[in-house]
């Protein structure tokens, strides 16, 4: 199985890369729309923010070639954090931007009425269903969190995860078809987050 | 539920894990990525290292060691220590650390916290302030490893930090640094509810009763070097004490 992870010269690129490769999957980091082609999955990680990061896969050419590749080839995507909130929309960090909408949606500011912003930390994950193969072979089910924003879907059966802040219940994770994000940084979540890594992408390839 | 972070922190000079490492049959004892691995195996919920070096030679290690750290753990961690401008925290982001730590150069330059927080996001962005307490009843923030009075109110400071985007507060108490006495449980509170993100607790720290003290006064996370370098306490048995507490922690045995 071939792995693209649409590099963003930044951030967690080079963590996501080792825990796949944990696996002996073949992972590759990718910098141009060529190499979208011959990989079985992508990637999209990074860190930044919002407007930014569309910015940036504009700017490089990559975001139509994606949105082709995810909703006219129907190539499986995984985003994670940053990734998983540019399938929303749009998104209001930085100012209103548009996101790729394969997950409709909008990305807001935590409200900080009650809690702390950003939710950093190790929170636990709670499957929306009982035995999600995604989380097959959880132990503890906790996973490190560090975003600002917070994704929320039009349609509730999108949400296949979720997280409890303060008195909310935040998204940590969505799916749409061949579309798959995760709010928190399995790559930073040790053996659990592995393992989830592990079971996303398989559940991807081999739908 | 969110649970409370217990954070070992690695002062590294040149390259080298300095101060007392308590870990038994370690191929190297000054290896920041050998002992990051035990940290983590221990059951730390992140760590952060603080380049101290003195020299430009000492500090060009960086590329080395924050890459090998990045490349042994699977949990978070911080690098801070000199970083003075957003093309070196920048590079230390691509390396694979989560979050950079601003300090003097911050206290210099306010900019650079909002040009980190544009580039990289608020989240990676921690702001360390290192506070002392003046004879007015006030904190004042030290620079320069806490040698040089800044003349500016810590209070208003980190205000300033997160108005410009800090994503997080280190706050650490000069007058109880190195002392094991306890945090300062008067200066976390007052920060706690000046400012709502999350604080890391630092300076202090002597016991598990100290680090919930800390909880107790609003620290989201707490710092500690000395307790878990001597080998006093594992990060395993401060959590399960701290549990036993009513701490909501991480278990991770």
């Amino acid at each position: 199985m071939r792995i693209a992870i649409i590099d963003d010269g930044l951030g967690n690129t080079g963590s996501v890369k080792s825990a796949l490769e944990f696996y002996r999957y073949d992972v590759r980091l990718i910098h141009e729309y060529a190499d979208i082609d011959g990989a079985d999955l992508l990637i999209l990680a990074g860190v930044g923010s919002f407007r930014t990061a569309v910015e940036q896969l504009r700017k490089r050419m990559l975001w139509k070639h994606l949105d082709n590749a995810v909703c006219l080839e129907h190539k499986p995507v995984l985003g994670i954090c940053l990734g998983m909130q540019l399938m929303a929309s749009w998104g209001e960090e930085d100012g209103h931007t548009q996101g790729w909408g394969w997950i409709p949606g909008k990305v807001v500011r935590i409200p900080d009425t009650m809690v702390k912003v950003p939710h950093i930390g190790w929170n636990r994950v709670s499957p929306v269903t009982k035995n999600d193969v995604y989380f097959r072979g959880i132990r503890s089910g906790f996973f490190y969190f560090m975003h600002g924003y917070h994704f929320i879907p039009e349609n509730p059966d999108h949400v296949i995860a979720t997280t409890g802040y303060g008195d909310m219940t935040l998204v940590a994770g969505v799916r749409n078809k061949n579309v798959v994000g995760l709010q928190f940084h399995p790559e930073k979540s040790q053996g659990d987050g592995l393992r989830i890594l592990r079971n996303v992408v398989e559940g991807l390839v081999c739908r | 539920m969110l649970t409370r972070r217990i954070i070992p922190c690695l002062d590294v000079k040149d390259g080298r894990v300095v101060k007392g490492v308590r870990f038994a049959n370690l191929a190297d004892s000054g290896d920041p990525a050998e002992l990051a691995r035990r940290y983590m195996d221990e059951g730390a919920d992140e760590l952060v290292f603080l380049d101290i070096s003195a020299s430009h030679e000492g500090r060009g290690t960086m590329r080395t060691w924050v890459r090998s750290v990045a490349d042994e753990l699977s949990i978070p961690f911080t690098v801070g220590g000199g970083i003075s401008s957003l093309s070196q925290a920048r590079g230390i982001i691509a390396l694979g650390a989560d979050k950079i730590s601003v300090n003097t150069a911050a206290v210099r330059n306010p900019r650079l916290i909002a040009e980190c927080a544009g580039l990289l996001g608020n989240q990676a962005v921690v702001l360390a302030v290192d506070a002392k307490r003046n004879d007015s009843g006030g904190y004042e923030v030290f620079t320069e490893g806490g040698r040089t009075p800044s003349g500016r109110d810590a209070i208003e400071w980190i205000r300033e930090g997160v108005r410009l985007g800090c994503g997080e507060i280190l706050l650490t108490s000069m007058d109880r640094d190195g002392t094991k006495s306890g945090y300062d449980l008067e200066c976390l509170s007052l920060v706690s509810r000046s400012v709502d993100i999350p604080i890391i607790a630092s300076g202090g720290a002597g016991s598990v009763r100290d680090l919930f003290a800390a909880f107790e006064a609003g620290a989201d996370a707490v710092l500690a070097a000395s307790i878990f370098h001597t080998g006093t306490h594992t990060v395993g048995d401060v959590k399960e004490a701290l549990a036993a507490l009513g701490i909501p922690v991480r278990k991770t045995r």
